[in-house]
């Protein structure tokens, strides 16, 4: 049984691998220069239009929810096979312990309250990033009318597709698929959200002695040249906090961003086996964009949580 | 010589992100540097290394990002 799926799988592949080096010179003659825009597309789907990073991040959400709900559906219902981990539920297990214990080790005991939020976002960005290396994600949509501004291009129709060609015509691509994070709102998001929650944490940690961090009228009315400069270095503080969600915002999108960008000029370039390369380095940005996401998180988390009174 | 806006605009966008990238680049190398140094010195810690210097990686690369986000603008808004 297991073979069969295995051969299954590898006459899948070969058969994709055929379609696609026979319906690329059907549809075209040269790969066509991708579009690119910041913004999202629009697609109409319906009576609506909907920005495609949504829908990226909605079947990245599913993905998730899916893969733990079946994962925990043991435990939760409170079966004795939850004890011996099998399947779905030791794969689930095994991300939950890595993380949880990397965390541990930075943070120590304060881990426990933040591990809920920092894992998700961690898990979240991943599969956010990974899920845009999937076939389909930009590259299949709706054909439209270019609108001003937009290069448009040819098209021809092979049985009921409609291809793109790179001859100049009025018409363009809209992509039903994109990665959530090439859309600046969802990193701009994470990004206040995590730095609104390293706020509650630090004033759950601290009480509210925690905004003297910001506004430090203890040390400026202790008086002398260094209270002064206490309280100017809770002002630089203050205004740190703000550039850490433009950094955080713009590291993400940016990373991820010109991912897209280079996936989609390579491909344009060269369709065949070089994008691969490429591939694997996107796998290795989405994972380490997604740790960093999670550490700096973590990081600055340790230093709100950590008293100021402690040290001296 | 006439130069189009088109033109300038791909010529700031190429030195936006090349000229920003030189700082991070040596940056990074430099935190590798340490980090292999660190690991080879005391390689049970090699585990706390690896995340600080992740971290520092992280704050390094984030000024090249803010350089390539200038590029990206001028490319595609600007």
């Amino acid at each position: 049984m297991k073979r069969v799926a295995k051969v299954l799988a590898v006459l899948v592949l070969i058969g994709l691998c055929a379609f696609s080096c026979v319906i690329g010179p059907l549809g075209q003659k040269q790969v066509v220069q991708p579009h690119i825009q910041m913004a999202a597309e629009m697609v109409p789907i319906g009576p609506v239009k909907v920005p495609n990073t949504l829908i990226g991040l909605l079947l990245a959400d599913l993905v998730l929810i899916g893969l733990f709900l079946a994962g925990t559906r043991h435990i939760r219902a409170g079966r004795p096979e939850a004890l011996v981990p099998r399947g779905l539920q030791n794969l689930v297990e095994a991300i939950y312990e890595f993380l949880a214990n990397f965390l541990r080790g930075i943070l120590g005991e304060r881990a426990e309250k933040m591990l809920p939020l920092l894992i998700t976002f961690f898990l979240f960005i991943l599969v956010a990033n990974w899920i845009e290396l999937f076939p389909g994600f930009d590259t299949v949509g709706v054909i439209e009318e270019a609108r001003e501004g937009v290069e448009g291009h040819a098209v021809r129709t092979v049985g009921p597709l409609i291809f793109l060609t790179n001859e100049e015509g009025e018409y363009t691509l809209v992509p039903f698929l994109r990665a959530a994070n090439t859309d600046l709102n969802v990193p701009l998001a994470l990004a206040l959200i995590s730095v609104f929650m390293t706020q509650v944490y630090g004033v759950q940690t601290l009480g509210w002695g925690y905004f003297s961090r910001f506004i430090n009228i203890k040390a400026l009315t202790s008086g002398g040249f260094m209270g002064l400069m206490n309280f100017l270095v809770g002002l630089l503080e203050t205004l740190s906090e703000f550039t850490k969600i433009i950094s955080f915002g713009f590291r993400l999108f940016g990373n991820i961003f010109a991912g897209m960008v280079l996936l989609l000029v390579i491909s344009s370039l060269v369709p065949f086996v070089a994008p691969v390369v490429f591939y694997i380095l996107e796998l290795f940005v989405g994972a380490v964009q997604a740790l960093v996401f999670m550490m700096l998180t973590a990081a600055f988390t340790a230093v709100a949580t950590a008293g100021h009174g402690e040290h001296h | 010589m006439e130069i189009s806006p088109e033109v300038m605009k791909l010529l700031a966008a190429g030195l936006a992100i090349g000229l920003g990238a030189i700082g991070p680049g040596i940056g990074i190398g430099l935190v590798g540097l340490g980090g292999a140094q660190a690991t080879g010195r005391n390689p049970e810690a090699s585990g706390t290394i690896l995340t600080n210097m992740i971290l520092a990686i992280a704050f390094a690369e984030a000024v090249a990002i803010y350089a390539l986000v200038v590029a990206l603008i001028l490319l595609f808004v600007a």
